[in-house]
């Protein structure tokens, strides 16, 4: 069914089953022009037939036990997350539709697609799925399979109203008027979350359940716990798509914007780590200390910038910025404790009362949260300067400030606290959820890095651009694997005493400097098509480096590269199959471990393995439609 | 008149260095080194951190494992039984390149052929095309790999149990086709064919001189394919007489032995290891000075050298810093660098003696028939070419992944050049494939011929994904070798350099054909 | 050409009016190298306040490099330039004082594509001036409406014809309010019948007392307009003259060349 939809899906926007001529002149104009034509015709009828009678026949046939797939749906998408606590996972689920349909409505509330072009393709699946049905019944190369009937007249019926439907409302829309009758894209999602709900609620699917090891698998529509939920999520979807129209008509686009750029930064972290993860927060320690601590960075370090953002403070600032980023390179070395330097001796650093204590000493040392936040206050107060201006201008820069490090502190906290979610294997997600939230952690976070890279390599300072092609080179010159293996058995060797990366943190660190090499190449074609006329302008007008690169330089080079930075995005979600292999419960390891060694379904990867292509397939292939239709749209005109 | 008085004064005084700290020349290089004190910095803290901790587990990185026993066999390669470590990579790292090299042949053929069945006009090849291309390339690869594994091992037929010799076989185990391999003598023979270089040189410049006089059609294509017949024939027979090589190169024994038997080898163990230090400090200062010669060059102009800025002083002075950073490593921090040099040099050359050595056949090639021997295949000794069902997996499932990316690839290629030049080439009366055959695809090529290399980097890399099936590419191999001894830095730089070596090969003969296709456009 | 000729060169043509203003641009024996190529082999010229001074001479003569180094978007190499009594070294202070002083319109416009016009405008004043936006945003309507297109503020430069962008890029430069403005061949670029909208705002800026350099091929602007006019080729100043001596009665041959070859 899933690659009947790819034959239509792929198809370009003119239909081909629908022409305008009759059928027949059609057939003879693009199957059999001329005899070579018609030789190629006939050539892929057959490997067309084979191959299909071959892929139908071995989804269907009964050595397959799709139950496996249906009764382990929890398993492959959220891998042992207690039952308990499922309602986590369904408020993510549900937060995060909410804000797809906000997202859709404040940025895609003008987009329409073409009713005919839509009918076509919903009648063009129905055919694809008779055609399947057909071609399975027909036997011709001996390809035997044995597959049970039930399947196939489902496929015939369910192909032949769906045919019924697309063709039947194509010819009653009136062919030729595919650019007049639209819908827009509300109607679309609604209709497909409505189609979605009554398929859940009415279709005898049959109800797939595992309890304690024992499969039920018996006729009827499906599970209550799995049709009610989901019902409220396309209901959220569609409120959130309303929301999202109405949002932007009140509150103006800019601020809304603002705030779903935050959500989808922010908003993924605070899911995984405090919804799903629920810490259980020690209130003692974080009013005593965490809360005081992240109200003096704000504050203090928000004062601090106030003071250097002011206009004519740029030396200040500079001098300022140098000894907070040698200070907080000091806390770093601290944080070691005493630095034994190989064949140099040891540098004892106790006198400092935030040291790490030697081992076995009691003593506090600086919180990590800490250091983190002066090595950020150093950077910040360096570039201040290059955002200074007047009041209005500097209260908002330092708005930014306090309010980015209350949101981290929090984060971190969140992270150090020990969880109350009971698991059976350390990383409390598993299956899809971790598969997607790596992926797009990883891509979010080699985005900085792969600008920095990118930067430095098409720097004017030769030193710079040897060191940034040497790091984009090497990474590129070898595969993820050895990385991944890299990260997850070695790098904690490399560490000193005192400091461990988790192994999921391990693999993201690695995931992510391996993506940010491919991520600079792709900002580095952005960056050499901005011509030179843009610097020359911008250093004429008395812009600095900073401002520069942040004002001019980069928001071209980044609309120049979005069809590259798509590209990688959809390469580092498939990627992220390669951590089943390093020994993590991704998606694809449940589907090719966890699933076929549950003792009712023994050997059964097959269902499983396509399974999971058939979802890759879906988000990948929505991906780079959606990318390409970003592309046109920003294409167009002179934005 | 104040401006004129602050005016006249500047010029008056002389010309003044800005401070330090705001002197934006000086401020650059400042910030350059820092960074790169830093980055060197940190590779050395956490690199003495990891060899302290390493050593404090017993576990002081070496390269001596790979002398030592292999503890391991490999599922399958070109020696199921390794008699080191070292040897035991080697077979994976062949098996690997074979993947790569058969993955690199496959995947282009299918890639071309879906690429243009992607602009056929007629309507099924198209679709179909289309439907091969969206498909394949947005599924994972590794998914795909376990596609074709399971696919494979749950639904082809077993092999029958017993002996037999067959022309095909296809089963659960994999698939075996007739194989020819090389034998004895076809070093001997290679040499042999090689002799006719001179002869192919002289006829091709008498022929082509003789063309550029006379005009006519030019025989020096035809000639050098005859000349290379006559001796590939004669050599079949005759090669022998090329086994004098094997003294030339000298033996593959130990170190002392090649000292004493001579030839290439044996001049090469003989080097001093100083000497050696003092060549690679000769090549780098010699690179240095060069450096420095061709930058000062390039400001020479007809009035004199140009003035020359801070910024240049640093280029040069950070050149010799360099020479001689390398000097110190060649001499006081890693002087191993040297003698492993002198030595794998000096192996080198004595495997290659070795092939020529008098006590070998004389037959080149040689030929087998798949052979089943207990129900399995026979996977070393007289037997046909045999993809075992890992290989297999990973060889369709790559090639099939990245076919998909080369057929757009070859697509956007065709259709870059494609809309003015097939008009002209209409216009000249050619017919469709005509066009396509002379016109457009040596134009597409050049536009493609980069990011076709980009996918067979990325084929090469994939191939680690071998370790998904088991089968025992270098990676798998390596790693378990460092579960078994722990090695885990030595193994990753051996993977690191054998992969780094793959990528530089590649881009090389990329740079090369793209550099040919722009001098034959101009 | 000797030192001392040279020297001379560089005050001829000016009235002892001219004479008595205060020196804004001051270039002193001014070398500057391409790799092995010279661009500029020892360029003496005095700009004063408020003066119009065009540079004309062949392409590849240096004169873009030498308006270049005056706001130093090319360092030079030997030789000193003073511009409004601040050398240009490698100062970072005096690089960042002399860019904010000195505005400057380009053959090729460089407007900023992603930004609308007034924030082309604006985005200077803002991060460089401090300036609060809506004083900014102010001040740039004004200078809109003076170059004559206030309402394509909101458009982007892409919707613009040639003359409006080369007319917006003016406007982005004069919002700096500098004291000095270099003109880099502001019409090349255009369409012979936009030519003039842009010198009619080149000149109205000359009227109000605006310090400018300008490298161009206009003839009749520089005849017009100019106070002196500086040729010069390969690198060198050839001649230097008030608009009348310099079309009347060039002294120079190599003048005589350019001018009979051009007019």
């Amino acid at each position: 069914m899933e690659q009947g939809a790819a034959v239509q899906a792929a198809a370009p926007p003119a239909p081909p089953t629908v022409p305008a001529e009759s059928p027949g002149d059609w057939i003879r104009k693009n199957l059999f022009s001329s005899v070579g034509n018609s030789i190629v015709t006939v050539l892929f009828v057959l490997i067309g037939y084979a191959a299909l009678r071959w892929l139908v026949g071995l989804v269907l046939d009964e050595e397959r036990n799709w139950a496996a797939v249906w009764t382990n749906m929890r398993l492959l998408f959220s891998y042992t997350y207690p039952a308990d606590q499922y309602i986590r996972i369904w408020v993510s689920l549900g937060l995060t539709l909410l804000m797809v349909g906000l997202t859709l409505g404040a940025f895609a509330s003008q987009v329409r697609l073409s009713l005919g072009g839509l009918l076509t393709r919903i009648g063009a699946a129905g055919l694809a799925l008779l055609v399947l049905a057909i071609v399975h019944m027909v036997d011709l190369f001996g390809l035997t399979f044995h597959s049970p009937e039930r399947p196939v007249v489902v496929m015939l019926v369910v192909g032949a109203i769906l045919a019924a439907i697309g063709f039947g409302g194509r010819q009653a829309v009136g062919a030729g008027s595919d650019d007049e009758r639209t819908v827009p894209l509300f109607a679309v999602v609604a209709g497909g979350a409505l189609a979605f709900v009554l398929f859940l609620w009415l279709v005898p699917f049959g109800r797939y359940e595992a309890i304690g090891g024992d499969v039920i698998a018996e006729p009827g529509t499906v599970n209550f716990t799995t049709k009610f939920p989901w019902t409220i999520m396309m209901a959220l979807l569609v409120g959130g798509y309303l929301a999202g129209l109405a949002a932007r008509a009140i509150t103006g686009s800019t601020a809304f914007r603002l705030f779903l750029g935050l959500w989808w930064v922010a908003g993924p972290a605070f899911l995984v780590f405090l919804v799903l993860r629920d810490p259980e927060f020690d209130w003692a320690h974080i009013w005593s200390t965490d809360l005081p601590m992240a109200l003096g960075f704000a504050i203090g370090g928000g004062a601090l910038l106030y003071f250097l953002s002011a206009p004519g403070r740029g030396e200040v600032a500079r001098i300022a910025g140098a000894v907070l980023l040698l200070y907080a390179a000091f806390n770093w070395l601290a944080a070691f404790g005493d630095l034994n330097l190989p064949g140099l001796g040891t540098i004892n650093w106790q006198w400092y009362p935030f040291a790490s204590p030697p081992a076995g000493v009691e003593g506090t040392s600086m919180l990590q949260k800490a250091r983190i936040s002066f090595l950020l206050l150093a950077l910040v107060a360096l570039i201040a300067p290059n955002f200074a201006g007047e009041l209005r201008t500097r209260l908002r820069f330092v708005g930014a400030w306090a309010g980015f490090m209350l949101l981290m502190h929090w984060l971190i906290t969140g992270i150090n606290t020990p969880s109350t979610v009971q698991v059976v294997q350390p990383p409390f997600l598993g299956g899809f959820a971790l598969t997607l939230v790596i992926a797009y952690y990883v891509m979010l976070a080699s985005f900085p890095v792969g600008m920095m890279m990118a930067l430095a390599r098409t720097s004017k300072m030769p030193i710079f651009r040897v060191l940034a092609t040497g790091y984009i080179e090497f990474v590129r010159g070898v595969p993820l694997i050895t990385v991944l293996f890299f990260f997850a058995n070695i790098v904690n060797l490399f560490l000193p005493n005192g400091m461990e990366l988790s192994d999921l943190g391990a693999i993201f660190l690695g995931y992510t400097l391996f993506s940010g090499a491919y991520m600079a190449e792709n900002i580095r074609g952005g960056l050499q098509s901005i011509r030179r006329g843009q610097f020359e302008a911008s250093d004429a007008l008395g812009l600095t480096t900073v401002q520069r690169t942040a004002f001019i330089v980069m928001p071209q080079a980044l609309r120049v590269s979005i069809p590259n930075l798509v590209g990688q995005a959809i390469a580092t979600f498939k990627e992220t199959s390669l951590i089943a292999i390093i020994g993590g419960f991704d998606f694809l390891r449940v589907a090719n471990q966890s699933v076929p060694s549950q003792p009712g379904f023994l050997g059964q990867n097959l269902p499983a393995l396509l399974f999971i292509s058939v979802i890759y397939w879906i988000i990948s292939y929505a991906m780079s439609r959606g990318s390409r239709s970003l592309e046109t749209r920003l294409g167009v005109g002179t934005r | 008149m104040a401006v004129i008085d602050t005016t006249q004064s500047v010029l008056a005084s002389s010309q003044q260095r800005p401070p330090i700290w705001r002197n934006s020349g000086v401020l650059k290089w400042v910030a350059q080194i820092v960074v790169l004190l830093l980055v060197l910095g940190a590779f050395w803290f956490l690199g003495s951190t990891a060899i302290d901790g390493l050593a404090a587990k017993n576990l002081t990185p070496s390269y001596e494992f790979i002398d030592g026993p292999a503890n391991i066999q490999p599922s399958e390669g070109i020696d199921t039984a390794p008699s080191s470590a070292g040897r035991l990579l080697w077979v994976g790292m062949v098996t690997t390149l074979q993947v790569a090299i058969v993955g690199v042949i496959l995947s282009t053929i299918l890639g071309v052929l879906v690429g243009l069945a992607r602009l056929s006009n007629n309507w099924l090849a198209n679709r179909a095309a289309s439907f091969f291309i969206e498909t394949l390339r947005n599924i994972p690869v590794l998914v795909q790999i376990f596609l074709w594994f399971y696919v494979m091992s749950n639904t082809l037929p077993d092999l029958e149990a017993g002996e037999g010799r067959r022309f095909f076989i296809l089963s659960q185990k994999g698939v075996s086709i007739p194989r020819i391999f090389y034998d004895d003598g076809f070093y001997q023979w290679l040499a042999f064919i090689a002799l006719g270089i001179v002869p192919i040189v002289l006829a091709r410049r008498y022929f082509n001189a003789r063309q550029a006089a006379q005009g006519g059609q030019n025989l020096a294509g035809p000639a050098t394919l005859a000349i290379l017949a006559v001796f590939a024939i004669v050599g079949w027979f005759a090669n022998s007489v090329m086994s004098f090589l094997g003294g030339i190169f000298g033996s593959n024994e130990t170190a002392v032995d090649r000292v004493n038997e001579g030839g290439i080898a044996g001049a090469w163990q003989s080097i001093p290891q100083s000497l050696m230090q003092l060549l690679l400090t000769l090549a780098v200062f010699g690179l240095a000075i060069g450096f420095i010669i061709r930058f000062l060059n390039s400001r020479r102009t007809p009035a004199g050298l140009a003035k020359l800025t801070d910024d240049d002083y640093f280029r040069m002075i950070f050149a010799v810093v360099a020479a001689a950073f390398m000097t110190l490593v060649f001499w006081v921090l890693w002087p191993g660098l040297s003698s492993w040099i002198i030595n794998s040099g000096s192996d080198f050359w004595g495997w290659l003696g070795d092939k020529f050595g008098d006590d070998r056949g004389t037959r080149p090639l040689d030929g087998m028939l798949p052979t089943v021997s207990d129900g399995r295949f026979a996977n070393y000794g007289p037997t046909g070419a045999t993809l075992t069902v890992f290989r297999a997996a990973l060889l369709v499932g790559l090639v099939l992944y990245t076919a998909s990316f080369i057929a757009e690839i070859v697509r956007g290629g065709i259709l870059a050049v494609a809309k003015g030049q097939t008009e002209a080439a209409a216009a000249l009366g050619l017919s469709r494939s005509q066009a396509l055959r002379k016109v457009i695809l040596p134009q597409a090529f050049r536009v493609i011929m980069p990011p076709l290399g980009n996918q067979y980097l990325n084929i090469t890399k994939n191939t680690s994904l071998a370790i998904a099936v088991g089968l025992s590419d270098v990676v798998q191999v390596g790693q378990s070798v460092f579960n078994k001894n722990g090695q885990s830095l030595a193994v990753f730089t051996i993977w690191m350099a054998f992969f780094l070596a793959c990528s530089l090969t590649i881009s090389v003969i990329v740079n090369f054909i793209n550099g040919r296709l722009e001098i034959v456009e101009r | 050409m000797s030192q001392d000729a040279s020297m001379s060169i560089a005050d001829a043509g000016m009235s002892a009016e001219l004479a008595a203003r205060d020196d804004v641009i001051v270039c002193d024996g001014v070398k500057k190298w391409f790799g092995d190529f010279q661009a500029l082999r020892g360029v003496d010229v005095t700009v004063k306040d408020r003066e119009v001074m065009v540079v004309l001479g062949p392409s590849g003569s240096g004169k873009s490099t030498l308006i270049r180094c005056i706001n130093r978007l090319e360092a030079h190499q030997e030789g000193r330039i003073i511009v409004d009594g601040i050398e240009l070294t490698n100062d970072l202070r005096n690089i960042d004082k002399i860019r904010s002083e000195v505005g400057m319109v380009f053959q090729q416009f460089n407007l900023f594509p992603h930004l609308t016009v007034l924030d082309n405008i604006t985005l200077a004043p803002i991060w460089v001036r401090k300036k609060a936006r809506s004083e900014a945003e102010k001040r740039a309507m004004e200078l809109l409406e003076r170059v004559g297109i206030p309402e394509q503020a909101e458009k982007y430069p892409g919707q613009l014809s040639g003359g409006q962008q080369q007319r917006v890029a003016i406007a982005r430069s004069l919002a700096m309010e500098p004291k000095i403005m270099l003109f880099d061949e502001p019409t090349s670029a255009l369409d012979p019948e936009m030519i003039s909208e842009v010198l009619d705002v080149m000149k109205d800026l000359a009227r109000e007392g605006m310090t400018m350099v300008c490298v161009t091929h206009e003839m009749g602007f520089a005849r017009e307009v100019a106070d002196r006019i500086v040729f010069m080729e390969s690198g060198d100043i050839v001649e230097v003259g008030t608009p009348e001596h310099f079309f009347t009665n060039p002294t120079e041959d190599r003048t005589k060349l350019f001018l009979s070859q051009i007019l």
